[in-house]
């Protein structure tokens, strides 16, 4: 599963954490599809392809709010030497038709923050679906154990 | 086999994690990984769904079983073997090639049991939950 961080989340975390930029508010996480795979060097969400917007699945993605009810598992693990923050369960409900509504489906699920503009939202973390995802009218597509892991 | 999540770990003092909104617990891998892994071999043999992975904060949108069928997919996966390998000591792995495949398999297990306990944990607290897992190589992945 090739799912990890990007450079920039790196950088951008140490940023916070280091230097007193500022956190986000909020933020996000947005569903891709196929046609482009993120990596470590992709920056920001226009150099992907979010899904169609419609049917319970909005433009930007979901909202995050950092805390410990969005982000509630907070892990030290002294036997690997890491450290890990665990994401709610998310769920989008497909209604009046499915998600995605058209074009391709969901094979990325990606962490970014809260630029007003979805497009230019930088992208922390990114996390492979494994294969395209898609659900019909009435059902949900739902992100469990979703883990931001932090190593050396 | 009673799987009971709070009786394998104990409560943390970790100020840190309670002024953060979460309530800490710690754990000891020479305990979780033996009693979790044990549950899982359980679960495979007897086809049963895990109650302790069912969720009881209900999104009325989400059926309570999913995390549970989504763990129960998830062990399914994983070879059998490496349920033992799980719980050899990491020193006892070489940096062989033939060795290099059975750890990738054993850490696929003991992270598949680390998500286990977690969401049990996360269940049965049913608030955000700190968790400080204590060193101990022989878990190391």
């Amino acid at each position: 599963m090739a799912s990890g961080w990007t450079n920039r989340g790196k950088y951008k975390t140490l940023g916070v954490r280091y230097r007193g930029q500022t956190n986000p508010t909020n933020f996000y996480m947005l569903l891709a599809t196929s046609a482009t795979a993120p990596t470590v060097d992709t920056n920001v969400v226009s150099d992907l392809t979010q899904i169609t917007a419609g049917n319970g699945y909005t433009s930007g993605g979901y909202q995050l709010t950092p805390g410990a009810t969005d982000y509630d598992v907070w892990t030290e693990d002294d036997t690997n030497d890491r450290a890990l923050v665990q994401i709610k369960d998310i769920v989008w409900t497909a209604s009046g038709g499915p998600i995605p509504t058209s074009g391709g489906d969901a094979r990325w699920a990606v962490h970014t923050d809260d630029n007003a503009t979805p497009a230019n939202r930088e992208i922390d973390q990114y996390f492979d679906l494994v294969s395209d995802r898609s659900v019909s009218d009435g059902q949900t597509l739902t992100l469990q154990d979703c883990e931001i892991r932090l190593t050396e | 086999m009673a799987y009971e999540i709070l009786k394998l770990c104990k409560v943390a003092q970790r100020a840190d994690m309670k002024a953060a909104g979460y309530e800490p617990f710690v754990f000891e891998p020479a305990v979780i990984y033996p009693a979790t892994i044990a549950r899982i071999k359980q679960v495979l043999k007897d086809g049963s769904l895990p109650t302790e992975l069912i969720d009881k904060n209900l999104n009325p949108d989400v059926d309570p079983r999913s995390a549970a069928l989504m763990h129960r997919s998830r062990i399914r996966a994983i070879p059998e073997e490496a349920w033992d390998l799980a719980l050899k000591p990491r020193s006892e792995f070489t940096d062989s090639p033939d060795d290099a495949g059975l750890l990738v398999i054993r850490a696929d297990a003991l992270e598949a049991a680390r998500l286990w306990f977690t969401r049990a944990l996360k269940n049965e607290v049913g608030k955000p939950v700190g968790v400080h897992i204590l060193k101990d190589d022989d878990y190391r992945l």
